[in-house]
Parts: structure tokens; sequence; C-alpha cells
């Protein structure tokens, strides 16, 4: 692939005519299922750019919004016990069912926001006699820094509670329900770590085409050319259009710590409900570095978003943030009544954002 | 570099990295960062260019971005900031 394509406005019109001319008599809903890739489609417009036959839908790929509620409370417990809790920064406004990181941290609780696990591992080194907990959320691109730190051994004090979850079962999932998906555009970032053959599976199995591309406005371009071309010629295979950053194999150092420490469990997406095989916890043989054995955690399975609030159907692609009647009204950044207004990643806060600049 | 830490240009902004999940890299590489530790090696000839034009969307779009946090908007800015850091 070239790369002057990738930042050139004529390149950008000539594949925007090619998707309309290509998918005339065609009407197909496309997926994707990452929060950067949301934040990609909507700050360059590209919605605006394609022909109304084509929709480009927002999937669960906001890792902090799935995160049950009930989580978020029994993180929220430890930090009033006195455990320092540290997480990522768009972790802590995020409403559980009673409570938040951010609340719990006004009430005196040590919350902490780190940019890597790294930070927890130096924190809690450097202060032996306070026990520490890593709220750890993500993907398979965020899961293999604590896969690998475990491995390599923490401090004594430093726990990680995993509430990592795998991007292929939530497609599945998706693929078996009523949401109409016609082709994914598969997440860039975890297919550097999973690599392509996760979506070969999927796309042989469910007969949709599945399309790996990275996050310029040329990328998801090419990637909304090559499902609509697939599409047209009764094809589902797996491609990938981010070859610069993806390997067919995916990332094997990644793939073995995450192999090594973590086995896969049913896990339970907020608004969605239970994904069988689609979690990671930690293996007995790391058991001494689980919080939830460590405090001796017991969490309720489910939890409903809050009332009103259309989350759910937005993770799973049936609604878009401007159908919630809560959007922009009684639920904003400021004030965020579910997840999805609250993380950069998930989508109404994206299109909050980007409501309120073409307001302006 | 030492061991499995690096020093990677973000965009302009230097910061530490660890290179434990990646193998084989050399000064001068281009690697996909997330939180702190490089996940892939980005194809060289490719890197550069698109580091070119992505801060010409940075620089855009700069202002927009402030006061963004966590771990979704650290991954947003490698987006908008930088794909990619030379060691």
């Amino acid at each position: 692939m070239e790369l002057a394509p990738l930042r050139d406005r004529g390149a950008i019109r000539r594949i925007v005519e090619a998707i309309t001319a290509e998918s005339r008599g065609l009407s197909l809903r496309i997926m994707h299922v990452c929060g950067t890739h949301e934040w990609a489609i909507t700050h360059y417009g590209i919605r605006d750019m394609l022909p109304g036959n084509i929709r480009v839908i927002a999937g669960p790929g906001c890792p902090v919004c799935v995160t049950p509620g009930n989580e978020i409370d029994a993180i929220c417990g430890l930090a009033a016990e006195g455990v320092a809790v540290t997480t990522f920064g768009d972790v802590l406004r995020v409403p559980g069912v009673s409570t938040s990181l951010s609340d719990a941290k006004a009430s005196g609780g040590d919350v902490r926001t780190v940019y890597s696990i790294a930070d927890a591992i130096r924190m809690a080194g450097e202060e032996r006699g306070r026990e520490f907990v890593h709220f750890s959320i993500g993907f398979e691109t965020t899961a293999p820094m604590p896969a690998i730190e475990i491995r390599r051994g923490l401090p004594e004090n430093l726990t990680i509670f995993s509430a990592h979850k795998l991007i292929p079962p939530a497609m599945e999932f998706l693929l078996g329900g009523d949401v109409g998906v016609d082709g994914f555009i598969c997440p860039g970032h975890v297919s550097t770590i999973i690599g392509v053959r996760p979506f070969e599976d999927l796309a042989r199995r469910f007969g949709r085409p599945m399309v790996v591309v990275g996050f310029e406005p040329l990328d998801v371009l090419i990637g909304i050319l090559s499902v609509v071309r697939q599409a047209r010629r009764g094809t589902h295979f797996a491609e990938n259009a981010y070859k610069r950053a993806v390997r067919y194999e995916g990332n094997a150092i990644a793939l073995r710590a995450l192999e090594e420490v973590f086995e896969v469990r049913d896990s339970y997406w907020r608004g969605i409900g239970r994904i069988g095989a689609s979690g990671l916890a930690l293996r007995e043989e790391y058991g001494r570095y689980d919080a939830v054995m460590r405090f001796g955690m017991r969490i309720p399975e489910g939890d409903e978003m809050p009332a009103g609030c259309l989350c759910g159907s937005v993770l799973k692609g049936a609604v878009s943030p401007e159908e919630c009647p809560l959007f922009g009204k009684s639920c904003t950044p400021a004030h965020p009544v579910g997840p999805c207004m609250v993380s950069t990643e998930g989508t109404c806060a994206i299109a909050n954002k980007y409501a309120a600049k073409r307001a302006l | 570099m030492d061991g499995d830490k690096a020093e990677v240009d973000i965009g302009g902004i230097r910061r530490g990295a660890s290179l434990a999940l990646v193998s084989g890299i050399k000064v001068g590489d281009y690697v996909l960062i997330h939180t702190g530790y490089a996940i892939a090696k980005i194809a060289e000839d490719e890197a550069a260019s698109i580091l070119e034009a992505l801060n010409e969307v940075v620089a855009a779009g700069r202002g927009e971005e402030a006061g963004a946090g966590g771990a979704g908007a650290e991954e947003g800015r490698y987006i908008s900031g930088a794909e990619g850091g030379g060691i």
C-alpha cells in the first residue's frame, strides 16, 4: 500500500466515489468494534462522506463501557477499605451500580490514575506497607501488559483485578443475534496482538467479509471499500488492510504471555449480557496476584444500565447515540448517566463532542 | 535502549516505553505504543510519512484533545498524535 494516499484529499474523494459506484444496489451495515475507529470515523466525518446505502455502526469497542457496574462497585469497596486502587483515567467517572471511583476518591479513597501498569508496579514498590490493586480493563491490546508483568513477578503488595475481555467472541455473539451486520471493520490494534486468523474463522462461519484496518481516514475508507467489493462479489473472507502494523500471526510474545497467565472464561458485558469464553481471569498458579483471591471478592453477575439509558443498545449497534432520549439532555460528559458518555472511547462521548463542534 | 526499556519519540515528545512485548527492535525503528509498551513494529518506509501526516492533523486539532485522559485517550493520541515513535 502506498502511503501518500493516506493524507491525500483527492485520494479520499476517489475512494468515496468508488464506494458509491460499487455499492449501487446494495444496502450494507458495516460494524466496527473499536473505540479508536469510532473516534477516527467521527473525527474525520467519514459517515457524512458515504452514500446513504452504506451505514457504519459502532459495536462494543469501548472496554470501560462494557465493564460491569458491579465490578466498579466492588473496586470502590476496596478503596473504601483503604486499598490503593490504580487504573486508567477514563474509568474514574464511570458510574457503577451505586457509586464510582471518582466518588470513592472524593470520599477519601486512594484512587490513582496511571498511564501504564508499569506505574502501578513502581508505586507499589515504593510503598510496600500499602496494598495496591490495579483495576485492569481492556481488550487483547491491553491484557498482554499485566500478563508479561505477572509472569516476571509483581511486588507482593500488588494484585490485579482482571476485567479483560476478548473481541472475537463479542463479534460472534452479535453475528448470532438480530443486529444485522453485513460485514466488519476489524480492530487494528487488537489485531496486532491476535493476528488475522480469528477473523478468518468468523468470516467463514458467518459468511461475512472481515477487513482489518488502521486508523487513518484512508485506512478506514479502504476497509469500507473492501467490504463493499466482497459484498458485491458475494465473497466472505478476512483481509488485512493494516499490514504496516498487523502480522498475519499476530504478536507471538504477547499471545504466549496471555496464554500462560490467563485462562479464558465466560464474561458478563455490561448492557449486553453474558458472552461465552469472552473474558480473561488469572490462572490458579498466579492466584497470589489475583485481587479476587487476595480479598475474597464476591461479585454478583449482571447489572442493568441506569434507568432510561440506552447504552446497552448503543454498544450492540442497535441504536445510535442520538436516538437515546437522554443524549445531550440529561446525559452529557459533565453529567454522564451511562458509561458510553464517559470514556473517550465511548460512542456517546465521541458523538457528543463532534455534535457540539458541528453546532458551532 | 537498555534491556527492555527504551526511549521513544512520540510526535516530538520523548518518553519511556517497554520493549518486553516485541523482539528484534533496533534504534530508529518505528513501533506502535499502547499503555507504555511497544506492541508492534511498524513497517519503516511507511512510518515516516505517517508521522508527518499525523503531525499535520495534530497541528490542526491541537487544543481540542486537551484534558483527555485514560487508556482510550492515550490510544486516540497515538492515532492523532503518533502512530509510532522512533527509538
